[in-house]
C-alpha cells in the first residue's frame, strides 16, 4: 500500500494527465483547449505535488532528492512550477498541455522505474548546505532543460505540419514558430543562468572536498553545463536555430536524464556517510 | 463540311484528374487561347466552340459534327503549348451531351472547383463566353448552353448553402502565416505580379495588418491599382529580388512561362536571414517557383493546391448541401438539354 506522500504525488501526476486528456478530447472535437480549466488542473496537480515532495522533505531533512523516485518527482515539479511562473507570460498555446505531459512522464517514470524508492542505508546527502543547495538547483534547471524539450517538441510538431501541410486537428492550436524560437531561446538563457549557479555552488565544496568528488559525476556535470552554453551561444550567434535547436534541446534533456544515473550512482558512493536517522541527527534536529 | 447531326462535347483536363505539374506544362497564356480558339473556327466539323482557361483546369465546350473531333483539338492544343495529344488524353475528360451540360453546370456553380462553391469560375467562364462572342465562334446552341449554366450557378449560389462556411484562399494563407509568424504586424509581405488571386490574398495580408506591402509587377496600371487598394508601396519589377531577403511572407502571382524564382536562389536568400522563417505563396499557374525549395529549411512554400486543399477541410460539413446541389443541378440540366435541340442527333448516334 503506498504511503500519504506518494498517494499525493501520484494524484498529482494523474492531475497533470487529466489536463491532458481534455485538450485531447477537446481537439478531437475540434474545438479549442480551455486554457482556464487546463491551468486549474495543473495548479491542484501541484499542490498535490508539493505537498507530498514536502513530506518527503520532511522526512530526509533536506530537499527530497534522496533516490531515482524523488529525483525525478522533483524535476517533475520544476517543470510545472517554471511553467506555472512563465506560461502566463508567454502565453504560448499548448504549452501548459506540453508542460502536463513532460510532467505526467516523468513522474510515472518515478514510480515504474523498479527499486527507485530504495533510500540507500549509507546515503547522506552533503551534510553541507552547499551541496544540497547545488543538487536541488541543478534538479530545477533539469525542470527547465525539460521545459526546453517541451516546447522543442511542439516546435517539431509545427514545422512538420507545415511542411507536410496539414493543418487539421491539433496542428491549428500549436504556437506560432517564432514565438518559440523567443521563448527557447528566453528559457535557455534562464536555464544556462541556473544552472551555472549551481555549478557555482557545488564548486565551492569540490574544491575544499576534492578527494570525496567522482570524477565522473564531476565530468558529466561540467560536460552537461559547457553543452548547454555552447547551444545557447550557438543559438545566439544564429548559428543553431529552427529545428536543428530543436532537435539539439530534445536530445539534450534525453541525454540529461539519461547521465542522472551514473551521477546518482557516484553520488552515493561518494558519500559513505551514516544514513539519517534521529540517532544521527544532531539533538537540536532529532524528534 | 458539317452535317445535320450535331452533338455538344466538352474537353479537357483539371485539378481532379491532373496533377500541379502537368497542369502546369498544359497552361495557355492569354494569346495561346485567342490561338486555339481560331483554329477551333477554322475546323470544318466544329460549328461552335469556346475556350475555358483558368489555373485549375482547360476545358473546350464545342459543338461538332460526328466525327472524332476530340483527338484534333487535342492535336491543336498540341500544336500551341506542345503538351502531347497521348498524354492528354491520359488526363483528360470527355463529355458528350446532356453529360456535356450536366459539368458545365457543375463547372459554372463551382461545384468542381477545388475550393468547391467558390464564384470565381463563374467570372472566369463568363470571360471566356464572352471573347468567344467577340471571335464569334459561339451560335445558338452554345448561347443557351452559357446562358444556362450561369442562371444555374445563380440558382447555386442564391438557393443553396453551398458556399456558405467557405474558408478563402486568403484566410488560409493568413493563417498559415499566423502559424508560422504569429503577429503579423510586424511581417512585411511582397507581393510579385497582379493576378485576381494575388490580389485576393494580398488584401487578405493587409487586412491583418501587416507592417508592410511591397508590389511589384510587370503590368504597371494593376500594380499601382492593387498597391492603392491595399496601401502597398510599389517597387519596380526589376528589383524584387533585392528586397526578398527582408520580407516575411511572399506572394508570387505572375503570369511567366517558367519559374522566376530557383532553389538556389532561395538557399541564398534564406542564408541572408538566418532564424527567420519565409513563408512564400505561389499562386501562379506555371508555377514561379522551383518546387524542389519548399524542402529547404526555414522556407514553408505553398501553392494554389496546398492552399485549396485546407480549404475544403470542411466540405464534410457540407456534403449534404452540395449533394442536394448535384442533385438539382442534374435534373435543370435535363431541361436544357432537351431546349438545345440536340437530342435527336444524340438518339441517332446512340
Amino acid at each position: 500500500m503506498l504511503i500519504p506522500d506518494k498517494w499525493l504525488l501520484l494524484i498529482g501526476t494523474m492531475a497533470y494527465v487529466a489536463a491532458l486528456i481534455l485538450t485531447l478530447v477537446r481537439l478531437s472535437d475540434r474545438r479549442p483547449p480551455m486554457h482556464g480549466f487546463n491551468l486549474v488542473l495543473i495548479l491542484c496537480g501541484w499542490l498535490m505535488q508539493t505537498t507530498g515532495l514536502w513530506i518527503l522533505g520532511m522526512e530526509a531533512g533536506s530537499c527530497p532528492i534522496r533516490n531515482p523516485f524523488e529525483v525525478l518527482q522533483f524535476i517533475s515539479w520544476s517543470i510545472i512550477i517554471v511553467y506555472l511562473f512563465t506560461g502566463q507570460v508567454f502565453r504560448l498555446s499548448l504549452f501548459g498541455t506540453g508542460s502536463a505531459s513532460m510532467a505526467a512522464i516523468i513522474g510515472f517514470l518515478a514510480f515504474l522505474i523498479p527499486g527507485a524508492t530504495h533510500i540507500p542505508e549509507n546515503y547522506y546527502i552533503g551534510g553541507d548546505p552547499r551541496i544540497n543547495a547545488h543538487a536541488s538547483l541543478a534538479l530545477f534547471s533539469y525542470g527547465i532543460f525539460g521545459l526546453l524539450a517541451v516546447i522543442s517538441v511542439l516546435y517539431l510538431m509545427q514545422n512538420n505540419s507545415l511542411k507536410t501541410k496539414r493543418n487539421a486537428g491539433i496542428f491549428r492550436f500549436l504556437p506560432s514558430l517564432m514565438d518559440m524560437d523567443t521563448v527557447l531561446m528566453r528559457l535557455l538563457i534562464v536555464a544556462c543562468i541556473v544552472y551555472t549557479i549551481s555549478i557555482a555552488i557545488g564548486a565551492l565544496y569540490w574544491f575544499s572536498n576534492l578527494s570525496e568528488i567522482s570524477l565522473a559525476k564531476l565530468v558529466l556535470t561540467l560536460a552537461l553545463w559547457v553543452v548547454y552554453l555552447l547551444v545557447m551561444f550557438l543559438r545566439a550567434t544564429n548559428k543553431l536555430y529552427g529545428t536543428r535547436l530543436a532537435r539539439t534541446l530534445v536530445l539534450l534533456f534525453v541525454a540529461a536524464l539519461l547521465i542522472l544515473w551514473p551521477v546518482e550512482a557516484s553520488r552515493s558512493h561518494a558519500h559513505p556517510h551514516p544514513a539519517i536517522s534521529s540517532e544521527t541527527l544532531p539533538p537540536d534536529n532529532a524528534d | 463540311m458539317p452535317t445535320d447531326s450535331p452533338r455538344l462535347v466538352s474537353i479537357g483536363c483539371n485539378h481532379h484528374k491532373t496533377p500541379l505539374e502537368i497542369r502546369e506544362r498544359m497552361a495557355l497564356s492569354s494569346e495561346g487561347v485567342k490561338a486555339l480558339q481560331d483554329r477551333l473556327k477554322e475546323h470544318p466539323q466544329i460549328r461552335e466552340a469556346a475556350v475555358l482557361s483558368t489555373c485549375n483546369r482547360i476545358e473546350i465546350y464545342a459543338v461538332a459534327d460526328n466525327g472524332d473531333c476530340e483527338r484534333e483539338i487535342a492535336g491543336f492544343l498540341e500544336g500551341i503549348n506542345g503538351f502531347p495529344v497521348d498524354e492528354f488524353f491520359q488526363h483528360a475528360y470527355v463529355h458528350e451531351n446532356l453529360e456535356a451540360v450536366k459539368h458545365a453546370f457543375s463547372v459554372a456553380s463551382g461545384l468542381d472547383s477545388q475550393m468547391v462553391g467558390e464564384t470565381q469560375i463563374l467570372g472566369q467562364m463568363k470571360n471566356s463566353y464572352a471573347a468567344a462572342i467577340e471571335d464569334k465562334t459561339v451560335g445558338p446552341v452554345l448561347h443557351r448552353f452559357f446562358q444556362k449554366s450561369f442562371q444555374a450557378a445563380k440558382w447555386a449560389r442564391t438557393e443553396t448553402k453551398i458556399g456558405s462556411g467557405q474558408v478563402s484562399l486568403g484566410n488560409v494563407a493568413v493563417e498559415l502565416a499566423t502559424r508560422i509568424f504569429g503577429r503579423l504586424t510586424v511581417s512585411r509581405t511582397l507581393v510579385i505580379g497582379s493576378g485576381e488571386v494575388g490580389q485576393e490574398v494580398a488584401k487578405a495580408f493587409r487586412s491583418r495588418g501587416v507592417a508592410c506591402m511591397s508590389i511589384a509587377s510587370r503590368t504597371h496600371e494593376r500594380a499601382e491599382e492593387l498597391a492603392r487598394e491595399v496601401d502597398g508601396l510599389l517597387i519596380p519589377f526589376n528589383t524584387w529580388q533585392d528586397t526578398l531577403p527582408y520580407v516575411d511572407v511572399g506572394i508570387f502571382a505572375t503570369s511567366a512561362p517558367d519559374h522566376i524564382l530557383d532553389r538556389k536562389t532561395l538557399a541564398s536568400v534564406l542564408a541572408k536571414r538566418p532564424r527567420k522563417p519565409l513563408f512564400l505563396i505561389d499562386l501562379a499557374m506555371p508555377r514561379d517557383i522551383e518546387a524542389s525549395a519548399g524542402d529547404l529549411p526555414n522556407l514553408y512554400l505553398y501553392n494554389l493546391d496546398d492552399l485549396g486543399t485546407i480549404a475544403n477541410e470542411n466540405l464534410e460539413s457540407r456534403q449534404k448541401e452540395v449533394d442536394r446541389c448535384f442533385a438539382e443541378l442534374s435534373r435543370k440540366a435535363q431541361y436544357t438539354w432537351k431546349g438545345l435541340g440536340l437530342q435527336r442527333s444524340a438518339a441517332h448516334k446512340g
